[in-house]
């Protein structure tokens, strides 16, 4: 007879059990078009669609993927060629339960002749970029600027981002700058809004002479690529004047990453870093102008792992309780 | 008591779901699915976004079109070309079209991929059925057809569209050698591409030797338009792939009729200088078959557009030639030199040959004038290294007698005709890059 009151009661505490650890809920789709509810992660209170469109001759090609998003997404856009095809990127975000789901009947428009910007448009996989090939490229929508995209890393990956794409598009810092550079790696965009602006030689980190700052440069974790002994005071160059210290955990987390190096100020503000730490959440980034200012061992100390995990178990604990409490 | 411990194991598990399926999403970092040589290209501002930038003939998300297929083998069940429509003619329907995605064959299988099926209405046989097959809506219902796609056994003519697999231009069989000086004997391993072309005589009496010439793809070979201006019909020549020594047999050799002798429409002899000399040979044998890939055997990379070595480079030449002007008979071995380029304005000094050098031709030399292309090496490769690549930067033309002083070699540039070569050959006959 007591049975039956205990599996009631067990059943009950179940249902109140799932509150506690929800979080924002968005769709995940791979390419194949398979999809399940993920619960996003701490720090990830963003739901995202990214479409890739290609244009070429006769055919077009679709692929679309959905997710949580890190806080600082936002929408965008970004459109190049390569040779005869026309490749075209866009990601919206929004913020509530499953807003990211597929709505069926949503049709992809063919691609329009825009009558805005022109830009110049190449990139780095048929070297167009490099052998000065570009070709033209009408913008679609009237918030795009031509834009250039410099991402050059020494490290291998295993996914490669093209060295440099010039385009359409419409970016986090549009119009304007932004800038980082380490020993190891530097990023670039340049987004501004007059008829082939992006054009002329590629830019490299040697075409900025250097501005007379110095910042620290590391790439790794505290023990390992980014300890006090390894990060190496560098000349800053170009508009890449702050220095720059950025660290997450990665999605299980339990290891962190830092990087340093300089910045330019944009590239501090809104999601650059973020983006560029694709496999890292709660991406946390300060900026100081004074060299040096970004040392391993200078200024405030960061949270480490220890430091993190405990803040999590803390968080854990006081849902336990909540729970508890409520009970 | 009971209760409490419970509950906290029950929230336990909770948390550690969520948790997993964090997990499941990071093995996909590391993976596109590209096909086909395909590289695989993210965005850093775009999340988990990636694609296949496909190799030239290959389409599709994963690279897994092959647009140059235009018939299949066995059943079909490997065809990946772009046939869509029935024996009747009407249009096959996208393997991921809503009716479709109803049947048991459509694009999101998990097998997918691997049956061929995607975002596309091309034709596939993933049943194992005897030919390629699709859905085609007739009325208000979607129909099993065969489609309009032809046996590649069945043709009547021999197919000359080989595709490039199995060859890999500009690699060899032995490690490159480097700094051979005067000119010495070669094995065609070291010269894989190197086509020895042979002017059939009257009478039955063994075909002579006659011009050089370079493998750039595995249909065609590239040679001097001045070899063949006297007796401009391709049935008096015939070509040899994988030789070492002229006129004899060689273990790997192969022997091909001339289908298509192409001369630059705009040669042109001047006193001492040949213009635009350059020539393409469409080879087959017998069978109707084109180059395959061997030891002995291998396609030349051609040059960027406009683009070759910096002057003074050190390049490749190779020939059956004369040693020495001289000479009466020639030597039966295949011989390579290092030769380096000269600047066109050094070579158009009046001490060297002045007005009567181009843009279109390139100069190379040895240094101390002992080494040089001579007569018969006409029409053979000047191999240079363009991006880490051998690469066919010139052709043997002509030169004012062999290693003479201040006279270098003379080459059609080949960088400055690869237009012409494409109108010819045609992007899906797989010219290596």
């Amino acid at each position: 007879m007591g049975l039956p009151r205990r599996l009631l009661l067990l059943l009950l505490l179940a249902t109140t059990c799932v509150p506690a650890s929800q979080g924002l809920q968005c769709m995940q789709c791979e390419s194949n078009q398979s999809c399940l509810v993920e619960e996003c992660a701490l720090g990830q209170d963003l739901c995202r669609t990214t479409v890739l469109r290609e244009w070429q001759d006769d055919r077009e090609l679709e692929v679309v993927t959905r997710g949580c998003a890190h806080s600082e997404k936002t929408n965008r856009t970004m459109s190049y060629r390569m040779g005869s095809m026309i490749i075209s990127l866009t990601e919206t975000v929004c913020a509530t339960n499953l807003c990211n789901r597929p709505r069926p009947g949503a049709r992809g428009r063919a691609f329009p002749q825009g009558r805005y910007l022109e830009c110049a448009s190449c990139t780095s996989l048929d070297q167009s970029c490099e052998r000065g090939r570009e070709q033209s490229l009408q913008c679609r929508y009237p918030t795009e600027h031509c834009i250039e995209v410099v991402t050059l890393q020494s490290t291998e990956r295993s996914l490669k981002d093209e060295d440099y794409t010039r385009g359409c598009g419409s970016l986090p810092g549009c119009p304007g700058t932004a800038g980082f550079h380490s020993n190891q790696t530097f990023h670039f965009l340049k987004c501004c809004n007059y008829t082939h602006c992006n054009g002329g030689p590629v830019l490299d980190l040697q075409s900025f002479p250097p501005n007379g700052f110095q910042c620290y440069s590391c790439e790794g974790n505290n023990t390992l690529g980014c300890s006090s002994e390894e990060a190496s005071l560098i000349n800053c160059r170009g508009p890449m004047n702050q220095c720059l210290v950025a660290t997450g955990l990665d999605v299980l987390g339990n290891r962190s990453y830092t990087v340093r190096g300089c910045a330019t100020a944009s590239w501090c503000q809104g999601s650059h870093v973020a983006d560029s730490f694709p496999t890292h959440l709660n991406v946390s980034v300060s900026c100081c102008h004074g060299s040096g200012c970004n040392s391993p061992t200078g200024g405030a100390p960061r949270p480490g792992p220890a430091q993190l995990s405990l803040i999590a178990s803390l968080l854990l604990t006081l849902g336990l309780w909540g729970v508890l409490l409520w009970t | 008591m009971k209760v409490w411990l419970a509950s906290l194991f029950l929230c336990a598990l909770v948390v550690k779901n969520s948790e997993g399926g964090s997990v499941l999403g990071a093995p996909d970092e590391s993976n596109c699915g590209c096909q086909n040589g395909g590289v695989c290209v993210s965005y850093k501002y775009f999340s988990r976004i990636r694609r296949c930038s496909c190799p030239r003939k290959f389409q599709g998300e994963h690279c897994e079109i092959d647009a140059s297929k235009t018939c299949y083998h066995g059943n079909g069940d490997s065809y990946r070309g772009k046939a869509n429509t029935d024996t009747k003619g009407r249009p096959c329907l996208a393997w991921n079209a809503p009716a479709v995605l109803q049947k048991p064959y459509n694009a999101h299988r998990p097998d997918a991929i691997s049956l061929g099926l995607g975002k596309h209405n091309y034709c596939r046989n993933p049943d194992n059925q005897k030919r390629p097959w699709c859905y085609v809506q007739i009325g208000l219902r979607q129909f099993v057809q065969e489609c309009m796609v032809h046996d590649c056994s069945l043709s009547k003519k021999p197919s000359s569209s080989v595709d490039q697999q199995g060859f890999q231009c500009g690699q060899k069989a032995l490690r490159p050698r480097f700094k051979i000086v005067g000119g010495e004997f070669t094995e065609v391993e070291n010269q894989p591409w190197f086509a020895a072309i042979y002017q059939k005589n009257k009478g039955g009496s063994p075909p002579s030797f006659k011009c050089g010439g370079s493998l750039i793809s595995p249909c065609w070979v590239a040679s001097a338009a001045h070899c063949f201006i006297q007796l401009p019909k391709k049935e008096n020549y015939v070509v040899y792939l994988g030789q070492s020594k002229e006129s004899s047999y060689n273990p790997g050799e192969m022997k091909f009729e001339v289908e298509q002798l192409i001369l630059h429409e705009y040669y042109r002899e001047d006193s001492l200088a040949y213009h635009n000399d350059i020539a393409l040979l469409k080879i087959r044998t017998s069978t109707g078959q084109c180059a395959q890939p061997s030891r002995s055997i291998q396609t030349i990379c051609l040059p960027p557009r406009f683009t070759d070595a910096p002057f003074g480079s050190d390049c490749e030449i190779t020939g059956f030639g004369k040693e020495s002007e001289s000479d009466y008979l020639y030597p039966k071995n295949l011989k390579m030199s290092v030769v380096k380029l000269v600047s066109h304005e050094q070579c158009m000094q009046p001490h060297y040959y002045g007005s009567e050098i181009n843009y279109k031709m390139l100069c190379a030399a040895d240094p101390e004038w002992k080494t040089d292309s001579c007569k018969g090496d006409s029409g053979g490769p000047l191999i240079c290294n363009i991006e880490g690549r051998p690469t066919l930067s010139g052709i043997v033309s002509w030169g004012r007698g062999c290693a003479e002083k201040n006279k270098p070699g003379v080459y059609t540039r080949v960088s400055h005709f690869l237009d012409w070569i494409q109108s010819h050959i045609g992007e899906e006959k797989g010219l290596a890059f």
